[in-house]
């Protein structure tokens, strides 16, 4: 997917006076974070439980060179193949060439992000395969050409009425007039179009929630069943993950699942939770017969060891966008890439690897709401600040936001002479206040007042105050 | 290429890992360990039998319970007839299959073999029920493809009671040392709420589960 961090700033503005995209996004944001905390509500050993899926992660993470040596060992053992992609480019060229191997026209696919960031649809469709996304939201926007807006619930953005009218635009051979004005026929349109899809597809691609080491078992998490049918039914399944994805054995893989769904969508667990092993077995009536897996860097090698290593914990359960004020605003696509929300502006400047997204770490107010309920207890904010301060040591930011951050850290390490200019700075806005107590007009803070009051100080500052009472004078 | 690939990438993990060692993977991997096991699903049979059942309507599966095999055709039949569907019934060909009387209802149509498209009823038979989320845990095999699990419109699951376990860790030891092609705990019918965040049934899978429960097996 072609990244638009860069116009992170038009983009975001665009989408607050979008008055359709504000009405779904209040829905989504408080729908979920009440579904999260009532099922951890259910759960007594919750946070134990994130302990753990957070330790199990790390010890991977410490260890996974080794990791990934078991995990192939055991996709040969089991007859599939494992295949090993660099970049991008390396991915799609593999993932082409197993389709030309098998003379594919159409592939179907179950949603992925790791596909998205490689872009494996448009290469596809250069190369005259055609690709089908299965899940409903990801159908939704691919007949629409559009990015997702969320890593599980990726057309969210939308309204029903303009997936109805996306559906008449592009089922031609469908009566024009038919009535299509709720979520159930609309469901049902997709379901139809799909199943044939699934039946005559030559190849399923799909991500791979865990890769585990014990068994080379991929773990594929879906509540439409759409990954069992895309990988079940072809005759080629395709294997699309990145390489921190490993857990050491099936309890593992376990302790995972009991946070993710919980904390993805308020489940306690999805639908259908399936370990994939190997190919068809040779008595077996269905299943694929070729197994290919293949595991994808693109920059995650290099994450390690980093300020940003613990970034890889993520299970990509969507909790933190869930919970993000700042998304909740702006939705998904004024993010510009994959991934939106407090992990996508840790993880894309990342992946990246360029200044396209500086604009994204900043775009918080380090709430801290996203550590709160990230299942493996990521720092994001600090992380966040981490991005902050390479953009401060290399120089990458503009000469005013520079200045003015240097002037803040000098005067923020000198705590008197801090004091003095808050004393002089308070005593004079308290002089000047209008009568009502707010300043409608600043010199020097235009970016505050043009949008609001800026409320006027009320005496004297904190440190002042607390001086007084701590004498035991009153105030 | 590709092999040059694979060590350049492992290089790269390699150097930021310099503290990894082979010994402590194998011990974790060998280790086989449960980790946080919430006490939900726990305690004598009798609560997990309990907590299956609630545990399986919360994600809105339906649950029949009939005393031995010889009552499934009575019960589905009334079952599929009150769901308005067909009779047809595509069935897994697991030897519990074979001590169930389906001449019994005329209603009733078996077939066996892999699922088609058309197929309206599947019936198979779970490995194990977990009652922690009153999940069915099932196993593919010459005797269950796995897509009669998907594929049809119902998807009627036998799971005599002696099966439920309390924990996912517990059903482990099923296909532990020899996985099956595809292990899938299902929890549910099929859903989705990617339109408007309203919460649909049979998404692409089946749009009912029924469990039937069956108590001698
Ligand atoms: S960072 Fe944490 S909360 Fe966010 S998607 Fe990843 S695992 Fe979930």
């Amino acid at each position: 997917m072609q990244s638009k961090t860069a116009h992170f700033k038009e983009n975001a503005k665009k989408a607050l006076g979008d008055a359709q995209l504000q009405r779904v996004l209040d829905k989504f944001s408080t729908g979920f974070p009440v579904k999260r905390a009532q099922a951890a509500a259910r759960l007594p050993e919750f946070e134990d439980l994130r302990d753990a899926a957070r330790d199990i992660r790390a010890h991977v993470l410490d260890n996974l060179d080794v990791y990934l040596e078991r995990f192939e060992t055991k996709v040969i053992e089991t007859g599939g193949m494992v295949h090993w992609a660099r970049g991008g480019s390396d991915a799609c060229s593999i993932i082409g060439d197993i389709c030309k191997s098998v003379d594919a026209k159409t592939v179907t696919k179950s949603k992925s992000m790791i596909g998205e960031e490689i872009a494996i649809n448009d290469y596809l469709e250069k190369n005259g395969v055609d690709p089908v996304e299965t899940d409903l939201g990801e159908y939704i926007i691919q007949l629409r050409d559009e990015p997702p807006s969320h890593i599980i619930v990726p057309a969210v953005h939308l309204s029903k009425e303009q997936v109805a009218e996306t559906f008449r635009e592009k089922h031609t051979d469908l009566p024009a007039d038919r009535v299509l004005d709720n979520p159930r026929i609309l469901l049902d349109e997709a379901r139809g179009k799909l199943r044939e899809k699934f039946l005559s597809a030559d190849v399923g691609l799909s991500g791979a929630n865990m890769l585990v080491a014990e068994t080379g078992s991929i773990a594929l998490v879906t509540n439409e069943g759409n990954a069992d049918l895309s990988v079940g039914l072809p005759r080629v399944h395709i294997v699309l993950a990145s390489i921190e994805k490993v857990v050491p054995c099936m309890e593992d893989a376990w302790t995972l699942l009991r946070v993710l769904a919980r904390s993805a969508t308020g489940q306690d667990l999805s639908v259908y939770t399936s370990f994939v092993t190997g190919p068809k077995r040779s008595d077996d009536l269905d299943g694929p017969e070729e197994f290919h897996v293949v595991l994808l860097d693109n920059g995650r090698s290099s994450m390690l060891g980093s300020e940003f290593h613990d970034m890889l914990r993520c299970i990509k359960c969507g909790s933190c966008i869930n919970h993000c004020p700042v998304y909740a605003k702006i939705g998904g696509h004024a993010y510009g890439w994959v991934y939106p929300g407090p992990m996508g502006s840790v993880l894309s400047p990342a992946l990246l690897g360029d200044v396209s997204a500086n604009d994204l770490p900043n775009a918080s107010t380090l709430c801290g709401k996203c550590e709160t309920v990230c299942p493996v207890r990521i720092p994001l904010p600090e992380m966040l600040r981490q991005w902050r301060n390479r953009q401060f040591e290399a120089n990458q930011m503009p000469t005013r936001q520079r200045l003015g951050l240097r002037a803040w850290a000098w005067l923020a390490r000198r705590p008197r002479t801090y004091r003095l200019v808050m004393e002089i700075g308070t005593g004079l806005l308290t002089k000047l206040a209008p009568r009502n107590g707010r300043f409608k007009n600043l010199p020097f803070a235009k970016g505050w007042t043009s949008k609001r009051d800026l409320p006027a100080p009320q005496g004297k500052t904190f440190m002042a105050q607390w001086k007084q009472r701590s004498n035991g004078g009153s105030s | 290429m590709t092999t040059s690939m694979r060590d350049e990438i492992l290089n790269s993990v390699r150097q930021s890992c310099n503290a990894s060692s082979a010994q402590a993977v194998d011990d974790r991997i060998g280790l086989r360990q449960p980790n946080v096991v919430p006490a939900r699903g726990g305690g004598g049979d009798k609560i997990s039998h309990v907590t299956f059942v609630e545990e399986a309507g919360l994600a809105g599966a339906d649950i029949e319970c009939v005393d031995a095999l010889k009552g499934v055709p009575a019960a589905l039949a009334a079952y599929l007839k009150q769901q308005e569907s067909g009779g047809n019934l595509r069935l897994a060909t697991d030897p519990l299959m074979q001590d169930i009387p389906w001449e019994q209802e005329l209603f009733l149509k078996p077939a066996s073999g892999a699922a088609t498209g058309e197929d309206g009823v599947g019936v198979s038979i779970a490995l194990a029920g977990i009652a922690e989320t009153g999940s069915v845990m099932m196993a593919s095999s010459p005797e269950r493809p796995a897509m009669l699990n998907v594929l049809p419109l119902i998807n009627v699951v036998l799971l005599p009671e002696s099966r439920i376990v309390g924990n996912y860790e517990q059903s482990l030891n099923l296909v532990r040392g020899n996985m099956p092609r595809m292990v899938t705990y299902i929890t549910g019918p099929s859903r989705t709420a990617d339109i408007e965040l309203e919460l649909l049934m049979g998404a692409h899978g089946p749009q009912r589960l029924l469990i039937m429960l069956i108590g001698e097996a």
